[in-house]
Parts: C-alpha cells; sequence; structure tokens
C-alpha cells in the first residue's frame, strides 16, 4: 500500500482515495476531459468515462455510480421518473446545437435546407436518392445515433414534438447505426451520400462536411443563441442536488473563465455568447 | 549386501489437503459460471416477456415496448457462418501444410507466427475492420461505408484464422509418428497418408479446433460492433438472404454491447428481454458446443477411398500429390501473409510506438501523448487474472483429467468448453450487475480480473485436461506400484506432465484476455483520468489499451486520432506477444523434460 | 510365514470370472515362477495382489500380501503395500530426469532422506540389478537415453531401492532382445535367495531356470 500511496502522490496527489467520477455524452466530453486535466494537475483525482451517452450518464448518476453526469440534451421528466429519489441539478456550461450533417457534394448538389416534414421523411428511410429533395443523383444512407443518445432525442424531439410518439427503426437497407460523435463523424466522412445527426461542433473544420439549414435557419452562432435554430441544445452537468465538495470544484471550474475558454476552443457557444444573444 | 531398512528415516508426508484444495479452486470456476447463468435467468424472469414474440419478431424498439430479437439472431448467424466458411478450410489446410509439409527447423518458426497472430487482441482486428476492411467491402462490394454483415464476417474470419490453425496443429502433431510410418510403409503418397491416417487419427481434435473458432465468432462482440452498422430489425426473406450479408444488420453480441444494458435498469421489461437476448447467445453457443462435443466422438474411418486410390497409376498418384502440397503450401500462405501484412501495418502506420516517449508518456486530450497509464493499467489487469486463473485453471483441469470418473469428467468438460464458449459481453453484464451494481464495486480492476479470469479459466484447464489425457498408463501405474500416494502422483507425475498444457493454455487465454475490450467497459475501464494504480478495489477503475484503442478507433477520420489508434494498437499487440515470448522458454523446457 | 498367500483367488469382470480360481504361497527368500498361456490372467492377477486394477474388475478369494488385504485397504495402507510389494511391469517405464533420478524415485516419496543416502541406496540397488558397471559415469544423464534393457534394470533397481518385501515382476524379458535378455535373467538370479519374487512369464525355461517353485495358471473358457 506504501508503494501505491507514493504512486499516487507522484502523479499529482490524489485528494483521498475516491476519484470523482463523470460519465455521459461524448459531446461535453471534450470540455470535461480537459477540465478534468486541469484539475488533476491542482491534485484533484478525476476519471471520465462516456458509457452510453447523455442517458447513460443520467442512468448511472441515478443509481449512483458516477459523480457528475454530462447531459446534451435537457433532463427530461422520464429520467426524473426512473429515478424518483435523485435531484436531478443540472448546471449549463454552454450551448450547441444538432445538426443534419450531410457530405459536401449533396450540400453543394443542392441540398442547402430541409423542412422538418423532409428531414423526418429523411430519418424514417423514405428517402432514397437526394434528387427527391432537390440533390444530386446520389443514393441517400442514414447514420442514426444508437438510443440514450442526447443528439438523438433532440432530434427526435425537433422531429416529432416534446410527446411525439417516436417510429420504430425503419426497415430501409441504407440506414445504420453510430454510437458517440467521433463515430458519427468517422462514418459521414468515409461514406457517399450520408447524412448523420452530429453536433455542429464536431463538424466545423471538416470541408467535406456541412450542416444544412432547417426550415431556413443556418446553425449559425447568433440563431443558435437566440434559440431561432431548432435544434440549439445545452451542454449540462448534472449532479444529485447541488454540486459538492470536488463535484462543485470541478462545475465552477467549467463556468469559470478558465473553463468557458475550453468551451469556446472545441467550438460551442459559452454562457457569456448566449447572454450576448 | 543388504539394504538398510527404510525405517530409519522419517516417512514423507503426503498431503491430504490436496483433493479438499483442487476440488474449491474448481468449485470456484463453477460459481463463475453459475453467476452468468443466475443473473441472466433473474433477469430475464424480472418482468413478464413474451418469448414467442423475442424469439420471431424482427422488431427491436424500446420506446414502442417491441422486443423481437429474430433479425439478431440471424446477424449472430450469418456473420459466424461467413467467417467459418472462410476461416475453417483455410485453417485446417494451413494446419496440414505446418505438420506435413514445412522442415521441422523452419515449423517452429511458422508455428510462432500463428501463435502471434492468435495472440493478436481482437479490438486490434477491430482497428484493422475500420481501418482496412470496411473501405475494402466498400469498394468492392459496393457496400455504402462499408458497414455490413460481410464486413464483420471477414473481421471475424481473420480472427478467427490463427485460433484454427493453432489448435489444427497441435491435434495433427499429436499423431504418433508410428501411425505415420506403418502408412508410409505401405506405399501412400504424403496426400493419401494424410487423408487416410493422419487427418481420421486427428479428427477430434480438427473438430476442437472448428469449435473453438465457432466460440469465438459467436461470442465477439467489439471488432463486430465496430463494422456491423447496429442497424435493427433486419430480417431477410429466406431468398433475400444473401442481398442482406452486404447490407447492416445487427447481432445479440452488439446489442448487448450497445448502450442499452446501462440504459435499461435493473428490471422492467427492457432489462427481462436484454436477459432474454443473454440467454438466446448463452443457449445458442451451449448448444453448438454440444453437438460439435459429441461429433467429435464419433471417429470416422476414411479407409475406402485410399483403394480406390491405390488402383490408380504411381504417375497420376504423384502428380496428384504435387498438386495438393501445392494448395496446402497455398493455404499456409494465408495465414502468414497476413502476419506480415499486420506486421507491415503495424509498424508503418503506428510507428508512434517506435518512441520510447509514447509508451512513457501519460495521454493528454483525446488523441494526443502516450499511453504510459494504459499500458500499466493492462499489465495490472493480465496480471491479476493470471494469478486467479492459474490456480484455478489447474484445480479444474486436475478435476476434470484426474479426481473425476469418467462419465462426471465428460459432463464437466462439456460444461467447460461451454464455459470457455460464453460470449465475454456476458460475462461483461455480469459483472457490472453483480460485482458493479449488485455489490457496490462500481468499475474497479478487480472486477475486470474476475471477469477476465472466467475467459482463461476454461482454456487453461481444458489444456491442462488435454495434456494429462496424453499421459502413458504405464507411466501412471509404474509410480503407483511404488507405493506413491495420489497426492505424490499428482505432485511428481502429472504436475511435471501437465506443465506445458496449463502454460500453453494460460498464455492463450491471457493474451486473448489482453485484449478483450467488451467487459471491461463494463466493469473496469474508464476513459481517462484514472490513477495509474488503482489504491483499492470499489470505484478503482484503471485505463487500458482495449479501451483507449476502442475509443480512439470510433474516431477514425482524425488523422491524429487514427495514428495514435495504431501505434496503441502495436502497443498492445507487443505487451500480448512479449506475454508470449516471456512464456516460450518455460514451455520448452517443460516440453523437453516431458 | 508367506510373504504372499492367496487361496481360491479369482478376478471377475461383470459376474464373469476371468482369472483363476487359483491358490498359492510365496515363502520368505522364494523365487515362484507363475506360467500359463495367453490370456490366462497372468499380469492381471499380479496387479490384483497390489490393488491396480481397473475398478471394474473385482478380486474374490482370500488374499494376504506382505501383510494386508489388498482389496480391503484405504489409499493410504495401499500405498503402503505397493512400496512393500513392488510390481515391475513387463514394458521399461522411466520417468522424466536423470537416471538417479530415477533409481530414487520411489524412495523419494516414501521418506525423507539426505541426498547422499539417497545415492548411496541407489548405489546399491543398481548394483543389485546388475547395472551399476554400465550407468556409473552417467547418474546424471537422462533416463531416456538408456538403451531398452538397460532401462527395464534401471526399473528393477528403481524397485530395490525401495528394499521391498516381494517383487512382481511381470514378464520383465519378453520385450528385450537376447543380449538385454540375458543381463536381466542374470539380475534376477542375483536376487535369488535374498528376496521374495513372483516372477511371471510363458518361457518355461526361464521360470525354470530362476525359480525355485512354479505354479500354472489355466486359461478360462471365455463364456
Amino acid at each position: 500500500m506504501l508503494v501505491v500511496q507514493a504512486t499516487a502522490c507522484a502523479t499529482g496527489g490524489t485528494e483521498g482515495a475516491e476519484p470523482l467520477r463523470i460519465s455521459g455524452s461524448t459531446t461535453v466530453n471534450p470540455v470535461a476531459a480537459d477540465a478534468a486535466e486541469a484539475l488533476r494537475a491542482e491534485g484533484v483525482a478525476v476519471t471520465v468515462d462516456t458509457q452510453g451517452g447523455s442517458a447513460g450518464g443520467l442512468a448511472q448518476l441515478g443509481s449512483g455510480q458516477i459523480d457528475v453526469a454530462m447531459s446534451s440534451k435537457p433532463v427530461g421528466d422520464d429520467d426524473r421518473r426512473a429515478h424518483p429519489g435523485v435531484d436531478f441539478t443540472a448546471t449549463e456550461i454552454g450551448v450547441d446545437a444538432v445538426g443534419v450533417v450531410v457530405r459536401r457534394e449533396v450540400f453543394d448538389g443542392g441540398v442547402r435546407s430541409l423542412t422538418r416534414e423532409q428531414a423526418a421523411a429523411l430519418f424514417e428511410g423514405r428517402v432514397a436518392n437526394w434528387e427527391e429533395l432537390g440533390g444530386p443523383d446520389l443514393a441517400v444512407f442514414v447514420y442514426d445515433k444508437e438510443p440514450g443518445r442526447g443528439t438523438r432525442e433532440v432530434l427526435d424531439r425537433y422531429l416529432y414534438g416534446t410527446d411525439g410518439k417516436v417510429p420504430p427503426p425503419p426497415r430501409s437497407e441504407r440506414y445504420a447505426v453510430v454510437g458517440g460523435n467521433e463515430e458519427a463523424r468517422a462514418k459521414l466522412l468515409s461514406t457517399p451520400g450520408a447524412v448523420a445527426p452530429l453536433s455542429v461542433a464536431f463538424a466545423a473544420g471538416y470541408p467535406d462536411l456541412a450542416a444544412v439549414a432547417l426550415d431556413g435557419v443556418e446553425p449559425v452562432p447568433t440563431a443558435i443563441a437566440s434559440g431561432d435554430y431548432p435544434m440549439a441544445r445545452p451542454l449540462l452537468l448534472v449532479t444529485n442536488g447541488p454540486p459538492r465538495g470536488p463535484a462543485a470544484r470541478f462545475v465552477d471550474y467549467t463556468v469559470s473563465d478558465q473553463g468557458q475558454a475550453l468551451v469556446a476552443e472545441h467550438g460551442f457557444l459559452t454562457l457569456a455568447d448566449l447572454d450576448g444573444a | 549386501m543388504s539394504l538398510a531398512a527404510p525405517a530409519a528415516w522419517p516417512g514423507r508426508q503426503h498431503w491430504p489437503a490436496l483433493p479438499v484444495l483442487v476440488g474449491l479452486t474448481a468449485a470456484a470456476a463453477g460459481v463463475g459460471g453459475a453467476v452468468v447463468v443466475g443473473f441472466l435467468v433473474a433477469g430475464a424472469s424480472s418482468a413478464p416477456l413474451d418469448w414467442v414474440e423475442l424469439l420471431t419478431s424482427p422488431t427491436w424498439d424500446p420506446a414502442g415496448g417491441a422486443y423481437g430479437a429474430a433479425a439478431m439472431v440471424f446477424g449472430t448467424v450469418a456473420v459466424s457462418a461467413i467467417a467459418l466458411a472462410l476461416a475453417t478450410p483455410l485453417g485446417w489446410a494451413a494446419a496440414v501444410a505446418i505438420t506435413e509439409l514445412v522442415a521441422p527447423r523452419r515449423r517452429r518458426l511458422v508455428r510462432g507466427g500463428v501463435e502471434l497472430l492468435a495472440a493478436v487482441p481482437s479490438i486490434v482486428y477491430g482497428l484493422v475492420g475500420v481501418a482496412l476492411v470496411r473501405p475494402l467491402v466498400s469498394d468492392l462490394a459496393g457496400v455504402p461505408g462499408g458497414d455490413s454483415l460481410l464486413a464483420a464476417g471477414l473481421v471475424l474470419a481473420v480472427m478467427v484464422l490463427p485460433t484454427v490453425v493453432a489448435v489444427s496443429v497441435d491435434a495433427l502433431a499429436g499423431v504418433p509418428r508410428a501411425t505415420r510410418e506403418a502408412a508410409a510403409a505401405l506405399g501412400l503418397t504424403r496426400a493419401e497418408l494424410v487423408r487416410s491416417v493422419v487427418v481420421p487419427a486427428a479428427r477430434p481434435g480438427l473438430r476442437a479446433a472448428l469449435l473453438l473458432g465457432l466460440a469465438r465468432a459467436l461470442g465477439e462482440t467489439i471488432a463486430v460492433f465496430l463494422v456491423i452498422g447496429r442497424a435493427d430489425g433486419r430480417l431477410p426473406s429466406p431468398a433475400g438472404a444473401l442481398a442482406a450479408l452486404v447490407r447492416p444488420g445487427q447481432t445479440l453480441t452488439t446489442k448487448l454491447g450497445g448502450p442499452e444494458p446501462v440504459l435499461a435498469g435493473t428490471s422492467g421489461t427492457h432489462w427481462a428481454a436484454l436477459s432474454g437476448l443473454g440467454l438466446i447467445l448463452l443457449v445458442t453457443v451451449a448448444a453448438v458446443t454440444l453437438v460439435a462435443l459429441r461429433g467429435s466422438r464419433r471417429q470416422g474411418v476414411g479407409g475406402g477411398r485410399r483403394l480406390d486410390r491405390a488402383a490408380r497409376g504411381w504417375s497420376s498418384r504423384h502428380r496428384r500429390d504435387r498438386l495438393v502440397a501445392v494448395a496446402r503450401r497455398g493455404a499456409l500462405a494465408v495465414p502468414l501473409v497476413l502476419v506480415a501484412g499486420l506486421v507491415v501495418v503495424l509498424v508503418t502506420r503506428g510507428s508512434a510506438a517506435l518512441d520510447p516517449r509514447f509508451w512513457l508518456t501519460a495521454a493528454t486530450g483525446a488523441d494526443a501523448g502516450g499511453v504510459r497509464d494504459q499500458v500499466a493499467g493492462t499489465v495490472l489487469l493480465v496480471a491479476a487474472t493470471g494469478l486467479i486463473a492459474a490456480p484455478v485453471g489447474l484445480g479444474l483441469g486436475l478435476v476434470l483429467g484426474e479426481y473425476a470418473g469418467p462419465r462426471l469428467s465428460g459432463a464437466m468438460r462439456t460444461a467447460t468448453v461451454t464455459l470457455g464458449g460464453v460470449p465475454s459481453i456476458l460475462l461483461g453484464l455480469a459483472g457490472y450487475r453483480v460485482l458493479g451494481t449488485g455489490l457496490g464495486w462500481g468499475k474497479s480492476w478487480l472486477a475486470g480480473a474476475l471477469v477476465l479470469a472466467v475467459v482463461v479459466v476454461p482454456v487453461a484447464a481444458l489444456a491442462t485436461t488435454a495434456r494429462l489425457d496424453t499421459l502413458d498408463p504405464l507411466r501412471r501405474e509404474s509410480a503407483l506400484a511404488l507405493g506413491l500416494h495420489r497426492s505424490q502422483l499428482i505432485r511428481s507425475v502429472l504436475l511435471p506432465h501437465a506443465g506445458p498444457g496449463l502454460a500453453t493454455g494460460l498464455l492463450l487465454g491471457l493474451a486473448r484476455a489482453a485484449g478483450e475490450t467488451a467487459p471491461l467497459l463494463f466493469t473496469a475501464t474508464v476513459f481517462s483520468g484514472a490513477a495509474a494504480l488503482p489504491a483499492g478495489v470499489v470505484d478503482a477503475p484503471v485505463v487500458a489499451l482495449p479501451t483507449h484503442l476502442f475509443a480512439l478507433s470510433q474516431d477514425a477520420s482524425r488523422p491524429a486520432a487514427l495514428e495514435a489508434a495504431w501505434g496503441s494498437a502495436l502497443v498492445l499487440v507487443v505487451v500480448a506477444g512479449l506475454l508470449l515470448l516471456a512464456a516460450t522458454p518455460a514451455r520448452r523446457r517443460l516440453e523437453a523434460a516431458g | 510365514m508367506s510373504v504372499l498367500w492367496a487361496r481360491d483367488v479369482s478376478i471377475r469382470h461383470a459376474g464373469r470370472r476371468l482369472v483363476g480360481p487359483v491358490s498359492l504361497a510365496v515363502a520368505a527368500g522364494e523365487t515362484m515362477g507363475l506360467c500359463g498361456p495367453s490370456g490366462s490372467g497372468k499380469s492381471t492377477l499380479l496387479r490384483g495382489f497390489v490393488g491396480l486394477l481397473p475398478p471394474e474388475l473385482a478380486v474374490e478369494g482370500e488374499l494376504r500380501v506382505v501383510g494386508s488385504d489388498p482389496c480391503t485397504a484405504s489409499p493410504a495402507r495401499l500405498a503402503e503395500l505397493r512400496a512393500r510389494a513392488v510390481l515391475v511391469g513387463q514394458t521399461p517405464v522411466v520417468f522424466p530426469g536423470s537416471v538417479l533420478a530415477n533409481a530414487t524415485f520411489g524412495l523419494r516419496h516414501l521418506v525423507r532422506a539426505p541426498r547422499r543416502a539417497l545415492r548411496d541406496r541407489a548405489e546399491s540397488a543398481l548394483r543389485d540389478a546388475g547395472l551399476w558397471e554400465e550407468v556409473a559415469d552417467r547418474l546424471d544423464a537422462p533416463a531416456r537415453t538408456l538403451s531398452v534393457g538397460q532401462r527395464q534394470r534401471l526399473c528393477l533397481a528403481r524397485a530395490l531401492a525401495l528394499d521391498p518385501g516381494l517383487l512382481l515382476l511381470d514378464e520383465p524379458t519378453s520385450a528385450l532382445d537376447a543380449a538385454a535378455r540375458a543381463a536381466v535373467e542374470s539380475a534376477v538370479a542375483g536376487l535369488r535367495g535374498r528376496r521374495s519374487v513372483v516372477l511371471v512369464s510363458h518361457d518355461a525355461a526361464q521360470l525354470a531356470r530362476l525359480c525355485d517353485s512354479v505354479v500354472e495358471l489355466h486359461a478360462n473358457a471365455v463364456a
């Protein structure tokens, strides 16, 4: 045990044996991972995981397996119903938008904007070729997100409303499922004619990808901050009750100037951007 | 000349506690198996579950309350069939080439290459799948993006091939030289000798090779997860089954390896249905195992065709012999080219790992820095797994090979093979429910090691037992005739003889365990931030190479991530390869002594 | 006092009699030959004397081997019996390890003794088996490097090292060539009068040369 303690001290001196456990959304993960790294340099032990996405993080928080859940969607009534004894307390650390992201050749070929009905038809597998949406003669390939991903819930809420019934996954042959943002982006980049719901911050900087306008509104910062863009969403750190101890330190860090700089660095809107809108 | 009376010296203690100890270790393995079955049965019965719907409906829609697994069963069958259809004939032919055609002094090198391929962790094959097989399938089969049952089957075929070769080589090498000589003395050509004598004599082992390959294919999660597309509800009509192979799909393991087990809670229909999927998977693997085991007991003799061929002229027989030899060498070339290709790809793309700093610095951000802590975590997991699995595997092997009577031993061997075939994702979910949630360990390195031990123990135990079975019964009788107690017989005769078997089995098992990803995601690892060495058991996760590689593989579109992924893959292969190398001298020494 | 005493002993498999009935008594220092046609169960009987039969074979009748009944002995008692009535098989079986390790194999497991004492004991046993001159300079060589005839005498020495009250030799020369057979025969002849021995052989002339008395076993009609 002495050896272990000595090693722990050498790697930055942990405060107690129990690390702060963070898990959830891959959208929030880059910011949280950098913040955790900064805090580790100050001697706070933090582990970061992304199992199961936003809903996975909230479920793990509900069952006490983690201390802070990362979520890229608001905490819903169903989450609260599933864990009645848990006081989900969300702290917003920034804002992102889910883009309907297509490949550049589709965007340049004419698919620059979609209506809600067109988007629904697309993700329900009812569109076989981009020509049907005014684009190039190219077969559509849909990558949807696996259940529980915050991105998917935001998309579902846009397409079907808060209480609308979500249809089962389509039987289309040109349809596959992805998990985190990284996987969605990697598969979009490797599949001609592909479309996927993806955080616009993760699509930024990739010239081969473009996020289309929805109902005529482009996912630009002003439209996201003002809420005109329909799939804007908060990035949240969720705790059981107000954050305490290391969790409070972590949350405070992420909303501090240093933390907000990380939010901006990863392509999200900061709290200040939101106030300015 | 008279001899001194032995009474002048104190008598030797034999160790009456040995059977108890052996029994306890074997019971530990039994508990492991019981927990896996128990948690699934408990889960499936925790809420009313419509089994008919589960087995016949292709629609899986938890939000809509529809739980049908038929499409996943189809996916599982399809990818396993593709994998075995490619890997089994190639593997058998390559094994024959290694034992019958390769010069003895080169044989060791070739076998080493195949063993190395078998030790390549499955997550590395996952990366190969994402980076190489997906684009290949996309280009050749015209599959958008490449996500398909075919891609998954191809990745599995590459994964399964070394297992089939390695086990088949052992089976063929076990055919006594006298048997070969007796047949060769009758004027059979090499090809006829192989077909009429060697293969029939080794048939049970060759079947075991197919079986182990199938078990691996059925249970693999992560490598399939990355390239199959995970699309639910794809149950084609019989006519469309072939076309469905180039479409995305879902298997039982990829469903269980996804986010749903974490989302489903600990009760309710969703969890019951997921447990039902686990049970279907478990029963399928068990059934396949039982059928294959029963088949392997029916020894066939291929005598009739030998006579036909002997009636042909000598020149045609020799021509045929040469053709067969060329075909077999060709089959051998496949795994060798795969080894060479993998080495080239890993070294050229993973050149980051050639820099010592990559090994010695901690990871920063998503894909920068080194893998120091991941290496430490993997070594810790593998070492702890080995420490748990060695005594349990040995104990179980002794019970199977020595203590149990023929009937009990047969049943227990079947159970052990079945336990060895239990998909690791089920072990991971069992660990998640029982250790993580049930005992409140959260994520813990020890939970990971316990789960991985269940992967390793059957391999080690069966290898030990197989080696015990080859013990000359006369040697055993001679030892007993000299008055040895059973515990002394075990220590002085059985253990030295079984040692190489245990070492080999432990090694192959650990090499597999080192690359297991799916069970660790649920029980032991986080993506970042764990201390290099955990300070306790509860809430003491580690970072490990497989998890790191899994995260990086998904981000394969970014050059930096891909570079870090290949570097990590090379590190993981080197770690597994070092395990293999470290045990080689011990194996040689033991084999030489035998 | 007989070292081995059997009355109406027979061996059955699933109710069918395979061997016997046979009655015999071996006195201390006597070499008794056991002969009979192939299939009469000579080797099976010998294994029955020391409890080395497979469980499906049952021994009937009254049997005392170096003072114990192998049919009713506990496992520990049976191990002790085998160390005092040592069976040497037809095929020479050596254990992995050196010549010396083989010569002391049984003894090492029976008693705790200093290495030096074990070596001395091995030397005298190897001399008794007529092997010492041939292996004295290669005691540390692997036993499997010996010739078949040498290995058979090593098996004999291994048994003699235990200072057994009874030696049971099961066709010790049938797997050997003429020269090796002569060497083993002379070793067995050298034990005559000093050891109690049961020698199984189908070679009547050999038994006549080596034994004080001979018992013939009759083949049982196969039912």
